[in-house]
């Protein structure tokens, strides 16, 4: 008779556990359509700058005069992870894919004799990180308590970044976050900041404007760098989000379903035992009322 | 009606103003740059001011914290950090805003920071509504 309540028991609890995935899963459906909306509305500001900084800087690649932020420092003894991540958990395996390619990179890096530092944006992957780098780790950004993230905090990462470039205590950085290629898919990335990765500079499109420019090119351009390193930053943070919800989603649909068919397995195997019992029961009746 | 020209505000987090004006003035770091329709290609950076928006002769003022503009035959596109609508905000918010740049002068340490929100105050003052 044990049996059969505590086949009961693991029932009722497989079913509350799948109300909370359920749940969450209806949760991650709705934040995920937000977050795809606030990445969205920040494409034209960055795509706009990346025009122009594909414009500029044509002119200055390969030469000596190119400013560091660009081109960085020409050495590539130190550098300077940033790891986004998410501030929850039960998201699959969204925090560790973006950590492990990290982690890969950062091996590598220091088999070849370099150094390597952190600043993690997130709790997540700094809990994850803390176990074999945590005497690297120079800085970690927690936002549990912003409910969205805006471009002030990615601006404040970006004047840590810039300061620690001024003091020259790295001479490259990359950022290292999720791109969202779709609700199934999150692809860990890395995405160089300095020396900045220019993409698509293959289909420049020659721009016959012959472009005046107040003040001249080379301040333009400095004035350009340290706001494009914001945005850049905005830019990987808010793909992480969306990113997050997404393999949030999958995972509690997976966990969801998973409880289904527990529930199934366990109601069988319950009303199975159940029919076992009633069955002896009866032949008990059964011999009884013979002997008599 | 003349010419009009396409302009394109947008801050990182959202699209503030698109649409067709007359005219735009901007506050270059060289000075300030009014634009008309067929303006030629020109790409200027700007310091903390005020961006006038011409359009059927309504002026809507925009306060920026600096930002660039690009103006090319397709049209302005501004991109700025920051900005604060000043024409079409409430009291309250203007309000607002003018304590948080009273808080952050407290707390400015470098010449260049006093200066432009010094500059950022003057503008708040004199365009209350």
């Amino acid at each position: 008779m044990s049996g059969l309540k505590e086949l009961r028991n693991r029932i009722t609890s497989v079913s509350s556990t799948q109300k909370i995935t359920r749940a969450m899963q209806m949760i991650a459906a709705t934040k995920l359509r937000k977050a795809k909306e606030g990445a969205e509305s920040a494409r034209p500001f960055s795509d706009k700058l990346a025009d122009i900084l594909r414009n500029l800087s044509k002119s200055f690649f390969g030469q000596d005069n190119a400013p560091p932020l660009l081109v960085g420092t020409g050495k590539d003894d130190t550098h300077l992870f940033i790891i986004a991540s998410s501030e929850r958990g039960l998201c699959g395996g969204f925090n560790s894919s973006i950590v492990k390619l990290a982690k890969n990179d950062a091996l590598e890096l220091i088999g070849k004799g370099k150094e390597v530092k952190f600043i993690t944006i997130g709790k997540k992957g700094k809990e994850i990180l803390n176990r074999e780098f945590g005497d690297k780790i120079i800085m970690s950004y927690v936002f549990a308590d912003i409910k969205t993230v805006g471009f002030n905090q990615a601006d404040e990462v970006a004047l840590k970044v810039l300061e620690l470039f001024k003091n020259e205590e790295f001479d490259k950085c990359r950022i290292y976050y999720a791109k969202f290629a779709s609700v199934l898919s999150q692809v860990p990335t890395a995405l160089g900041l300095i020396p900045l990765d220019i993409d698509g500079s293959e289909n420049i499109e020659d721009n016959n404007d012959c472009y005046e420019y107040e003040p001249d090119e080379e301040e333009i351009l400095n004035d350009i760098l340290p706001r494009n390193l914001s945005v850049q930053i905005f830019r990987a943070l808010l793909e992480n989000v969306a990113s997050e919800q997404g393999a949030r989603l999958t995972a509690m649909n997976n966990a969801t379903r998973n409880a289904d068919k527990m529930i199934d397995q366990l109601t069988i195997t319950y009303n199975r035992s159940r029919q076992a019992t009633i069955t002896s029961e009866l032949i008990e009746i059964i011999s009884g009322a013979e002997a008599l | 009606m003349a010419a009009k020209i396409n302009f394109d505000f947008v801050s990182p987090e959202s699209l503030i103003f698109s649409g067709e004006v007359d005219m735009i003035i901007l506050p270059g770091k060289e000075g300030d740059a009014g634009i008309l329709p067929n303006h030629a290609p020109f790409m200027t950076s700007l310091r903390v001011g005020v961006v006038e928006v011409t359009i059927n002769s309504n002026i809507k003022k925009y306060l920026v914290d600096g930002g660039f503009a690009d103006v090319s035959s397709e049209g302005i596109t501004l991109l700025a950090e920051r900005s604060f609508n000043l024409t079409e905000s409430s009291s309250d918010e203007h309000s607002q805003l003018l304590n948080e740049v009273n808080k952050d002068l407290d707390k400015a340490e470098s010449d260049k920071e006093k200066e432009d929100l010094n500059t950022k105050k003057e503008i708040l003052l004199v365009n209350k509504n």
